[in-house]
């Protein structure tokens, strides 16, 4: 009877809904497109983390002698999930430039190509998890106990960066330069937001500066689900929840208000 | 047939040159000084077009035409005041478009597809059909930028003739569609499948094509239009001011 509910539900609002099946097909292409002319395809996605990675880890556990359990895959956490953010906002500020064909031709919902845009990121990092997930296994460590919060992580993260990549997206075709600008603070955030070392030190020693980098609070949590003997942080769960939704709902009020005078640029 | 598809009252649209390429101080001071140049693309445009109807804009190039085509669709915003209403569900035709050529026929008829409303299923019944029609069953798998123009229009075409629009607008998007074979056929399913019923917007150089279908013209010259009923009476007007 649920299984006959359940397939009810989608026929009404999946299968008969073309906006989902659009939203899909968008982020299936552009994940395709990604990798598209590439010898080694989709296997790019995974080797450049992992390259990351095996550098990150080689000159802070050989060279700074930093001992902590499960480091590799501490980093690997940290940098995952941070790549995501990166590629979906300095990607996200090209989506109106790249789907230009589209918007000029046919009348569509255009938020729908940022959706498109994370989902596909998403993808990615869905793809990197499953790395993830065969380390765990050999070297034998297990997930956080707050496993099941791990979707309001993503969610989270989902809206930080959706709302970050519509925002850039806008800008963009009116000010070039914000690519460099944009580049320049992801570098410094890679620094700070707790990649390397456990966003404990700023919630200890800096207090405001965890509520003015959300990213800190999100990888805190994304590795209390995602890694055994780590703690969720639930102020900073809700609280950065909260800013992601405003966030959001800020920067679809300006997508729907200067999306057009911005294609106009382009 | 009564209802009004599209509802057009005082269009104007403007458009602010800024001088891009100038220094970022330059950019600045016209900012601030208000020096930017402003370009009249469309003035005061009042227009209505009917369920069924067929319009043809006839006009020099750079006077207005494929703006007024962004406009009604909805890439780009009118000046405040103005006033743009329509009624269904709308596809601009030209060349290239909706194509993104890194990708296949195959992802690119169910990524327009998708756009144009309809469902994967509807998609599955319609691509054979397609593919047949645009003659591509070799090169289905191939990405569209190995295709010729002629190829690439005729997949437009038959994406098009698909399509499940009520207003189409059409940008110079005849001529260039394929052979003469190609063209005799496309020229058939545009009869039978877009024309019926159809609101359409044609916008062309090729006054047989506006004299054979159009029920009224628009003519635009740098911006402004005027509305005629008489085909034949516009295409005689718009003779003389080219020929001056």
């Amino acid at each position: 009877m649920i299984k006959k509910a359940l397939g009810q539900l989608y026929i009404n609002y999946c299968s008969s809904n073309s906006r989902l099946e659009r939203i899909w097909k968008i982020a299936q292409v552009d994940f395709k497109k990604r990798y598209y002319n590439d010898k080694l395809g989709l296997l790019w996605a995974l080797i450049n983390p992992m390259t990351q990675i095996a550098i990150y880890y080689f000159v802070f556990t050989k060279i700074f002698q930093r001992e902590q359990e499960n480091y590799v895959l501490y980093l690997f956490c940290g940098i995952l999930t941070w790549l995501a953010f990166s590629e979906a906002t300095k990607m996200g500020s090209r989506v109106l430039i790249r789907k230009k064909y589209l918007t000029e031709n046919i009348q569509f919902n255009w938020l729908d190509l940022y959706l498109s845009h994370m989902i596909s990121i998403m993808m990615g990092l869905a793809f990197n998890f499953g790395a993830y997930l065969v380390i765990l296994l050999l070297t034998g460590a297990s997930l956080g106990k707050y496993i099941l919060l791990l979707p309001v992580v993503l969610l989270t993260l989902f809206l930080i960066s959706s709302a970050l990549a519509i925002t850039l997206g806008l800008i963009r075709p009116i000010f070039d330069d914000i690519v460099h600008i944009w580049e320049i603070a992801l570098m410094v955030g890679f620094w700070v937001s707790g990649i390397f070392f456990s966003g404990q030190f700023y919630y200890d020693n800096y207090p405001w500066f965890v509520h003015v980098n959300p990213f800190v609070g999100i990888l805190l949590n994304m590795r209390a689900c995602l890694l055994v003997n780590n703690e969720i942080y639930w102020g900073l769960l809700i609280e950065n929840l909260v800013v992601g939704i405003i966030l959001y709902a800020i920067a679809v009020q300006l997508f729907k208000k200067y999306a057009k005078k911005v294609i106009e640029k382009v | 047939m009564d209802i009004n598809r599209i509802d057009i009252k005082n269009l104007n649209k403007t458009f602010s040159i800024s001088g891009r390429n100038r220094s970022f101080s330059d950019r600045l001071k016209n900012k601030i000084t208000n020096k930017t140049q402003k370009v009249f693309a469309i003035k005061d445009l009042n227009l209505q077009v009917k369920n069924g109807e067929f319009l043809g804009i006839i006009g020099k190039n750079g006077s207005g035409k494929s703006t007024l085509l962004k406009l009604i669709i909805g890439a780009m915003d009118p000046d405040e005041g103005s006033h743009i209403k329509t009624e269904g569900k709308i596809i601009r035709l030209a060349l290239g478009m909706g194509f993104d050529v890194d990708l296949t026929a195959r992802d690119n008829i169910y990524l327009n597809g998708t756009i144009l409303g309809l469902s994967f299923k509807q998609i599955g019944e319609k691509f054979e059909e397609i593919i047949h029609f645009a003659e591509l069953e070799d090169f289905v798998d191939t990405p569209i930028k190995f295709y010729s123009t002629g190829m690439r229009s005729r997949l437009s075409f038959a994406i098009a003739i698909h399509a499940e629009a009520d207003i189409f607008l059409i940008d110079e998007f005849f001529g260039s569609v394929g052979d003469l074979g190609f063209m005799a056929k496309s020229q058939k399913a545009f009869e039978e499948n877009i024309l019926k019923g159809k609101t359409i917007i044609h916008v062309s150089h090729s006054l047989d094509l506006i004299r054979k279908h159009c029920t009224k013209i628009l003519i635009m010259q740098k911006g402004k239009a005027t509305v005629y009923q008489d085909v034949e009476e516009a295409i005689r007007i718009y003779g003389n001011t080219s020929e001056g």
